[in-house]
């Protein structure tokens, strides 16, 4: 067992201390319900002198009852339900964030079914859909509001490092299996969408502050509001984690796994008419951490890591059965990671997307875009690690077609179809065709049939991964030869993968659903290490892989009035051929099991409950396995002064199981991380 | 736009649906049958009254004018009617309005309605139309006026709900108490639902997230989400995430307007601004045929209920012919 260390230092968290204090604080006013100022009449129709002010706002209300409303429900233009849905999703909501006290993406996704997440250290994690995943897991596309977040140059995202705010994130949908052509290019294992309040979800003020024991921190405010057709989102945080060996008490111990740093995320909306609406926003997101291993080299200096996200959004709905928008936006990212490489990256993608309703059940959408990226590498160090430095620049055009037809009233057939073509590594195309039948009238039962395509382009960071590292001793080697070398790949193909599913959706009544999904997939061509010579090490990227993979991921949730609960076992099975061969990620964990529980047990009280147990992790190629574990999460949460404040304690990890440490693929160094934590948070708003 | 004669036959009609304890009217069944038979009482002119009407738009919006242009086909004769849209001029020009009988006003919106009735000598009168809550616009505290409110009876509102769903049991809304009105609706609705019925309400609170207001709403175990006129609530947004989210859990949604159960909602009520515009003419009339000492009053509407046909099939849930038959609008598939 890890014993607590205290920071030598508390005067460190006196900031923090005094922010929770001061949040507190707020709330005795709120809870005393002090009047609220008078509105001010509209000086354009202001009371005359002698008459006293009042609110004169009722039009609004007057003419609310004229106001022209979006259809959301037509014959032809059907809103998705999720349980007839092509593909198999789960869902991470606002509400399971908020009861739950999670700070992190990955903590979020580490209870969902079809995700497998992995803690390397304190600000890296591995997390993919159904295995494949690694610190930059490439399989799984991530995205945020259906933008790419995924660095151009590793083609995965770093989770700890995204502009996005926990208190922010309206949901969480993760699809599980090969996306299909409406999610973008390379949704290959599966996709992470990440959605965010909007503007005109949002107003007032909110602050959020969190701490554990061992003095890590996160504190957040956002502003939101509304004048006339613009809203806005103006939301900042700043958080900081301690080093593992700030937490874990052991001799000899030492890490630099600090994370500390701000993010903002602020949105805009102006409603143009009622057929038009302008989004734009910008994120940003600094950390500061420490020095991580690279190729088994030890930097020395702290790393210093941005990324900037711009976006602007038009969208339109021309027509009653039409609606579309065109988008632009940018990514910035700057690694700095000092004595060893620096890596800046941009990218600029214009896209459109147009739905509509042509009649006899038919709901097309076309879309398509094009990205313009550039990876720029600069090597500072002194170590003879060299790699391909001179920028890179990528281009991707990519159009797809989709059609769902509701034949009958329990019948449906979509078919989706995608194309890309990439400046470096030419065309391929993915498709997803399902049939979703309900099998009883009123469409309790529903079951899904598909057969899916998908493809994953290699990476810059991997079509031209050249590394040449130290040097061995001469004599009695001949000088100038490095003790670890990859050599350059030659010809990389595109990973591919077909898949077949099958899917089904019950609401069995009184409250419980069940929904249960099983696949068989093929991997063609994944990419890994082929190992030429063990003394020097030397080897060398390839598509050398073949896979086979089948699972089952079956889930019984029940909800009934404040009571919400859910239960799910996945399994996931993957054979390799060569057996052992390399796949540049850790496999899929083979026994998954998890449930979830949230429960106002008395008003304003809520106890909520996340628990996942997972049977061991396969690292590729024959090194040693990642041991089974079960994590428990427990928050209790006390709302009150009208709903306007959460205070919430819990623990994290109850089991302490989840601290072991693991090296990340290609690396040597395994990080403990501190497993049982104990936390305080609260949230008040205005 | 509807015959008058017509009206005056829905309003029998309407009159059984009208609550004990309704505002009291001088309207009764028998002379509505004699002025039908008596015919041409919608184009009997006014002899006497004002020669002059003043007709005060709150703002510039096509639904104030279209109550306009009812109560003009009205009102025929030789009274001069004039537009005006409120400014900032109006308060001066309204208190000096001569009280001798010679000029009538009629209010359209709330922000009119309360600048007339807070300007204009009390001898001269005030006819509103187009007003959400006539208590608040403070009309109903004023002698010498007389109009139709927007709001209709909660009750009424139940008593479409039980025929159309009669299992409904547990009634949602979703309110915010800031301003009052959201409390009001959720007292009124509370006082309407029948013995045995209950109501869940859910307070959407400064800083909280709709879509999470609307999450705990819809998780709590109802039947239907009941919906109130609240330009603070009900924006197109928070429409849109209400009505998948209740689609997504099977929860059909009474709606506040014709363009709501349009936008999805399986059933609601409509108010056309016509009526409106007509139900204040008809007001104005009486309120100058009994003079000076009849007591302010505020009629309730004119309204029609509306059907959404593909949300009854998408949540399958059957819908009596006879319900549909009394529907006025219903929206279906192709």
């Amino acid at each position: 067992m890890n014993q607590l260390k205290t920071s030598g230092t508390p005067w460190r968290h006196l900031p923090t201390i005094t922010l929770l204090v001061m949040t507190c604080g707020t709330t005795l006013p709120a809870f005393a319900q002090h009047a609220e100022p008078e509105e001010k009449a509209d000086p354009a129709v202001a009371a005359p002198a002698g008459d006293p002010v009042d609110d004169l706002g009722g039009i609004e209300d007057d003419l609310a009852a004229f106001r022209d409303l979006p259809v959301v429900v037509s014959a032809g233009r059907r809103e998705q339900r999720l349980d007839q849905s092509s593909v198999p999703v789960s869902l991470v909501t606002s509400q399971d964030i908020r009861y739950m006290g999670w700070t992190s993406v990955p903590e979020m996704l580490r209870f969902t079914p079809g995700m497998d997440v992995l803690r390397l250290n304190r600000y890296s994690y591995a997390v993919g859909v159904r295995g494949l995943h690694d610190a930059y897991a490439d399989r799984t596309l991530t995205l945020i509001n259906g933008r790419n977040a995924g660095s151009p140059a590793y083609g995965a995202a770093d989770y700890m490092r995204l502009p996005v705010l926990p208190a922010d994130i309206e949901r969480i949908e993760i699809v599980r299996g090969p996306g299909g052509a409406m999610w973008g290019a390379n949704a290959f294992n599966g996709v992470v969408n990440i959605l965010t309040t909007r503007p005109e979800d949002v107003k007032g003020l909110l602050m959020v502050s969190h701490l554990n024991e061992f003095g890590d921190t996160y504190q957040q405010m956002r502003w939101g509001g509304q004048s006339g057709d613009w809203a806005w989102k103006l939301s900042g945080a700043y958080e900081e984690f301690e080093s593992a060996d700030n937490a874990i008490a052991k001799d000899g111990f030492a890490s630099t796994d600090f994370q500390r740093g701000p993010t903002f995320d602020h949105e805009f909306s102006y409603k143009i008419n009622e057929a038009a609406k302008l989004r734009f926003g910008a994120a940003y997101s600094q950390r500061e951490r420490g020095p991580d291993e690279f190729l088994t080299y030890m930097p020395t200096n702290d790393g210093r890591y941005e990324q900037t996200r711009l976006f602007a959004k038009l969208e339109l709905t021309p027509a009653e059965n039409v609606s579309g928008y065109f988008q632009w936006y940018g990514n910035l990212d700057d690694y700095r990671s000092p004595s060893t490489l620096h890596v800046d990256t941009w990218e600029h993608d214009f896209e459109t997307q147009w739905n509509f309703n042509i009649g006899g059940g038919h709901q097309i959408t076309l879309g398509g875009n094009a990205r313009f990226s550039r990876v720029d590498q600069t090597i500072e160090t002194d170590q003879d690690i060299t790699l391909a430095d001179t920028p890179y620049d990528e281009t991707q055009v990519g159009a797809f077609i989709a059609d769902r037809w509701q034949m009958t009233e329990r019948l449906a057939l979509e078919g989706q179809l995608r194309g890309d073509h990439y400046s470096g590594t030419g065309g391929d195309w993915a498709g997803r065709f399902a049939v979703i039948g309900q099998l009883d009238r009123r469409g309790h039962h529903v079951m899904r049939v598909a057969a899916a395509k998908a493809f994953r382009a290699p990476t810059p960071a991997i079509r031209d991964f050249v590394v040449a590292h130290g040097e061995l001793p001469s004599p009695p080697f001949p000088p100038g030869i490095p003790t670890v070398a990859a050599l350059p790949p030659e010809d990389l193909q595109n990973e591919e993968l077909m898949g077949f599913e099958l899917g089904y959706t019950g609401d069995l009544g009184n409250g419980f659903t069940l929904r249960t999904d099983t696949y068989y997939q093929w991997y063609d061509g994944l990419i890994g290490a082929n190992t030429l010579s063990a003394r020097p090490l030397r080897y060398r990227f390839e598509n050398r892989t073949d896979a086979t993979a089948w699972g089952l991921e079956t889930e019984l949730s029940y909800k009934r009035d404040r009571f919400d609960a859910s239960v799910w076992y996945a399994l996931n099975e993957i054979d390799l051929d060569p057996d052992k061969s390399s796949t540049r990620s850790f496999l899929p964990t083979k026994h998954n099991i998890g449930a979830k529980i949230r429960w106002e047990f008395i008003e304003d009280w809520r106890v909520s409950a996340a628990y996942r147990y997972m049977s061991g992790t396969n690292r590729d190629g024959d090194t040693p396995d990642v041991g089974s574990s079960n994590a428990l999460d427990l928050a209790l949460t006390y709302t009150f002064a009208g709903g306007r404040v959460d205070a919430q304690v819990g623990v994290a990890d109850l089991f302490d199981q989840t601290g072991e440490a693991v090296a990340p693929i290609g690396g040597t160094i395994a990080d403990e991380t501190p497993g049982r934590t104990l936390f305080v948070s609260a949230a008040v708003r205005f | 736009m509807l015959n008058v004669r017509f009206h005056h036959l829905a309003q029998l009609g309407a009159a059984v649906l009208r609550p004990p304890g309704a505002v009291r009217r001088r309207f009764t069944i028998a002379g509505a049958i004699a002025a039908v038979m008596l015919g041409g009482w919608s184009n009997k002119p006014v002899e006497e009254g004002p020669t002059r009407i003043v007709v005060v738009h709150s703002k510039k919006a096509e639904p104030f004018e279209a109550a306009e242009s009812a109560f003009r086909k009205l009102w025929r004769g030789g009274t001069k009617i004039e537009s005006l849209v409120l400014d900032d001029q109006s308060a001066s020009r309204f208190a000096g309005t001569p009280n001798d009988g010679s000029v009538a006003f009629v209010a359209l919106g709330s922000d009119a309605a309360t600048r007339l009735a807070r300007n204009l000598p009390e001898a001269v009168p005030l006819a509103f139309c187009m007003v959400s809550d006539p208590e608040a616009a403070g009309v109903t505290s004023r002698l010498n006026t007389a109009g139709v409110r927007m709001d209709v009876p909660v009750a009424a509102q139940v008593a479409l709900i039980r025929d159309a769903l009669p299992d409904a049991r547990r009634i949602g809304v979703l309110f915010r108490s800031k301003g009052g009105k959201g409390a009001k609706a959720v007292e009124q609705l509370t006082a309407a639902v029948p013995s045995g019925w209950s109501v869940v309400a859910v307070e959407l609170t400064e800083g909280m997230a709709v879509a999470d207001a609307i999450a705990t709403l819809t998780s709590s175990d109802i039947h239907l989400v009941w919906t109130y006129a609240d330009s603070s609530l009900f924006d197109s947004a928070t429409v849109r995430t209400l009505l998948l989210e209740t689609i997504r859990r099977r929860i059909p949604v009474f709606g506040y307007s014709t363009a709501f159960v349009r936008a999805g909602a399986l059933l609601g009520i409509g108010i056309d601004p016509e009526d409106q515009g007509t139900q204040a003419a008809e007001a104005l009339k009486d309120l100058l045929a009994t003079g000076s000492e009849k007591q302010p009053a505020a009629d309730e509407p004119r309204f029609s209920f509306a059907l959404n046909r593909i949300v009854a099939e998408k949540l399958s849930i059957p819908l009596s012919d006879s319900v549909v038959r009394r529907a006025k609008v219903v929206f279906d598939g192709d």
